[in-house]
């Protein structure tokens, strides 16, 4: 196993206001990426507030105090680089990519986004249909549809379940002054991480970060906490559609971020699901022919986190394939996964995380999330605590998570 | 470019660049068995070729072969688009010696079994499904289908249901035997062996390759439909599409690169024209843009938009009058500069990882340019003319379009 750490060359220090900052130089290519996370998401938003967030990841682009919405994109688009955002749950990400002669720009970019973004009414009432079509688009396509199924089979609590994208209802009654007010709630420095990765010169870039984010308004009001003692209930979702297949989920939640069984059930996703002899796809898809492809996953949050098994298949297959991968799972428990099942798992899980970590984006993104975690300490061990997880620990994993075999299930397909 | 180019005994052409960035070896072979070559009355021949190439060999089963790699935390896997066929190779250092011998074995001895032509068949059978329960995709099948009509890219890569259920493994042995020759293959690598020591390993690795028999006889270029006016399809999404587009230069013509700098000013990032427009200014969408792909062949050239049922006809005006300014008065002198440092900058972004930058070279030696075209290609983009692009695209946006439209019914 190659030597390799994703926090070699990083440097970490916080600002007076609270932002965590993290610079990696790395002059491989001529290149920066500069990102923000900020601790916010839709288990943030009230019932009446659902897609908030998301509402003011597309806002943030209309419009700041020293630039006007048409000059953000253009701005960066002009040095030849490209910026975008995304909101999940818990996260709101931004990112610039540029070529190095632009990485000040996009630092003093980012912090215009996050801190001194304007909200302008007219800019909303163009940016406002533009979301609807987005929440439109999202419920013509069948996987979107089962993502927020199987969230929903999941959790209890309502933070949880709803839609990171919101509805139409409460997204149209959005209004510049309920943006601001969550704004200037939520984009706390305290609450934020930036990383700027790539071919700069530490000192210079450590300077030009502090100039951009020290008027950054630091503390606020504090993040509600998640209820801690999240029942798990399984249960059944099925959503009809015209689609020409079956759209399948099963899973269960998982403990956040940095619980000791992380790497284990990461492992475990590695196991069922990567590569053609891994065992459900040699199972389901490869000897009983059942599914078009079969996948799963291990997804954490600093809050609650999902296992995921999802497939797709011919809808007169959809009952056969349920009940052959239950059979598989019970299998799991009677023959755990052996010495070499596990090896080949490590193996192939080690050069995908290699090979993700060509690009300076990747990089990046995977301190961020770590960092916007809570759990960064973990981030230089983590490929070595997943190479140490053994059989016998994995199967005393399965045992647990898998033992009762008590899995929720969202289904898409056609009536 | 700092790489060697050299021939294997076998004729396969190598294009090798040690490099210590990152402890992975990565290689791209490109091959001309494309689907365009696809036999008539096999179409989907040349896709399912490349798929099946990974599934066993004469030695192994499918299962067996992919665990040698899988063990290793290996990856060789093979695809067919239009043009060529494209095997990637991925290896961590470590195993690189034995990963590449497993790529030499599946390029010279693939099994094509019968059970796994007849699994293969039926998962792309369905693929040809379920790929219209996405609505881009509903659109721009019948884009294609109508604007080059019955030539080879009037239809999907992965082939024509009647295509796929004629294919046997009399035409996968037959096809892989005349068309997956050395001799017309580039292998393009990285890794951090110095290439004294490559060469042999690669040697040893691609020995058995080296089939007898004629070559494929070179494909004639059917006619194209080259199809305008309007097609409406009705469906069952919520949104409506519209996509609409007219046949472009082939990759190595000398407009290519001008037109490739014109389609980044109206559809690429967000500050281009059809984004500014159509989303920002007026809010019709979510998504608006244009793609100008890559082909040896005459390529295509289009513009599209997902857009409410109601804004439709607003969404279609807009953009014809936003391309007949364009036709009229050109695109200006900042968003021609604009356009040619975002595509530097996407070529720099593209050459981060050991895949991408071999996937380039490679392709330059396929395109017949030659792999020091890599350092070239920014000096020619710099060197492009705004008044070359305005020619380019006052000629291709003056021609009849096809217009397809996707609605609800």
């Amino acid at each position: 196993v190659t030597a390799f750490s994703p926090l070699e060359h990083t440097h970490a220090f916080q600002l007076p206001n609270g932002l965590q900052v993290y610079l990696k130089p790395d002059h491989r290519a001529p290149l920066v990426t500069a990102q923000a996370w900020v601790r916010v998401g839709s288990i943030d938003e009230t019932q009446e507030e659902a897609g908030l967030s998301h509402v003011l990841e597309h806002m943030l682009f209309k419009g700041t105090r020293h630039f006007r919405a048409d000059q953000i994109s253009r701005w960066i688009e002009a040095l030849g680089g490209s910026l975008n955002a995304e909101t999940s749950r818990e996260h709101t990400r931004y990112y610039i990519d540029v070529p190095r002669d632009g990485a000040r720009q996009a630092v003093t970019l980012l912090s215009e986004l996050l801190y001194r973004a304007s909200f302008d009414a007219g800019e909303w009432n163009r940016e406002r249909p533009v979301i609807l079509e987005e929440i439109k688009r999202r419920n013509d396509d069948p996987e979107s549809q089962l993502w927020e199924l199987f969230n929903q089979t999941l959790f209890t609590h309502p933070r949880l379940r709803r839609p990171v994208i919101g509805y139409p209802a409460t997204v149209e009654a959005v209004t510049p002054d309920v943006l601001r007010r969550f704004y200037e709630r939520h984009y706390r420095a305290e609450r934020a991480v930036v990383v700027v990765a790539g071919d700069f010169a530490l000192a210079e870039m450590r300077r030009w970060v502090e100039r951009a984010f020290r008027a950054m308004p630091g503390k606020g009001p504090p993040r509600d906490p998640l209820p801690q003692n999240n029942v798990f209930e399984p249960s059944s979702q099925r959503l009809e559609q015209p689609v020409q297949q079956s759209y399948v989920a099963f899973g269960f939640p998982t403990p956040p971020a940095g619980h000791e069984d992380e790497e284990a059930l990461d492992l475990l996703a590695a196991v069922l699901t990567e590569g053609r002899g891994a065992r459900l796809v040699d199972d389901l898809r490869e000897t009983k022919k059942l599914v078009w492809s079969v996948n799963s996953f291990h997804l954490t949050h600093s809050g609650p986190s999902a296992f995921g098994i999802f497939f797709d298949c011919d809808a007169d297959k959809r009952l056969p394939a349920t009940e052959a991968l239950m059979q598989a799972l019970k299998r799991l428990r009677r023959n755990p996964p052996t010495e070499r099942e596990v090896r080949r798992a490590k193996n192939l899980s080690h050069t995908g995380w290699l090979q993700s970590f060509e690009t300076f984006h990747h990089q990046a993104a995977v301190i961020g999330s770590f960092a916007a975690d809570g759990t960064i300490d973990r981030l230089p061990g983590y490929l070595a605590r997943l190479q140490a997880v053994t059989p016998k620990r994995l199967s005393a994993v399965i045992d647990t998570y898998l033992g009762s075999l008590r899995l929720s299930d969202a289904v898409v397909e056609a009536p | 470019v700092n790489a060697t180019t050299g021939r294997l005994s076998n004729g396969l052409k190598v294009i090798y660049r040690q490099s210590r960035r990152w402890p992975l070896a990565t290689g791209t072979l490109l091959i001309p068995a494309g689907s365009f070559h696809d036999p008539a009355g096999r179409e989907g021949l040349g896709s399912m070729a490349a798929e099946l190439l990974s599934q066993g060999t004469r030695r192994d089963g499918a299962k067996r072969f992919a665990d040698k790699l899988e063990m290793r935390g290996a990856s060789v896997g093979a695809s067919a688009s239009d043009d060529y066929s494209e095997l990637d190779f991925l290896a961590p250092e470590n195993e690189m010696n034995e990963a590449l011998a497993l790529a030499g074995e599946m390029l010279a001895q693939p099994r094509f079994s019968a059970v796994e032509l007849e699994k293969e068949r039926r998962h792309t059978l369905a693929s040809l499904r379920t790929r219209y329960d996405t609505i881009f995709n509903v659109a721009h099948d019948e884009f294609l289908r109508r604007l080059y009509g019955d030539h080879p890219y009037g239809r999907l890569t992965e082939g024509t249901a009647d295509g796929l259920r004629r294919i046997g493994r009399r035409d996968l042995r037959e096809w892989h035997r005349s068309r997956w020759r050395p001799s017309t293959a580039i292998f393009s690598m990285e890794s951090s062996v110095p290439w004294s020591r490559a060469r042999g390993i690669l040697e040893r690795a691609f020995a058995a390759w080296s089939p007898n028999g004629p070559v494929a006889a070179p494909a004639n270029d059917p006619a194209i439909a080259n199809s305008s006016g309007d097609s409406n399809v009705t469906s069952r999404f919520e949104q409506a599409f519209l996509m609409t587009g007219v046949l472009a230069p082939p990759a190595a013509h000398p407009d290519a690169l001008a037109l490739k700098i014109v389609n980044t000013v109206i559809g690429g990032g967000m500050s281009s024209r059809l984004f500014v427009e159509l989303r920002e200014k007026l809010g019709l969408a979510y998504d608006v843009s244009s793609f100008y792909p890559t082909r040896l062949r005459e390529s295509h050239w289009a513009f599209y938009i997902g857009c409410s049922p109601s804004n439709l006809a607003t969404a279609e005006r807009r953009m014809e009058e936003l391309l007949s300014e364009i036709a009229d008065k050109g695109v200006t002198p900042a968003e021609f500069a604009q356009a040619k440092a975002m595509i530097r900058g996407n070529f720099a972004m593209e050459h981060q990882t050991g895949r991408r930058r071999g996937w380039y070279l490679a392709w330059w030696e396929f395109l017949g340019r030659g792999a020091e075209y890599d350092e070239q290609f920014l000096k020619r983009l710099g060197a492009m003319r705004l008044s070359e692009a305005n020619r380019v695209a006052r000629a291709l946006l003056s021609k009849p379009r096809l217009t397809v439209r996707v609605v609800p019914t």
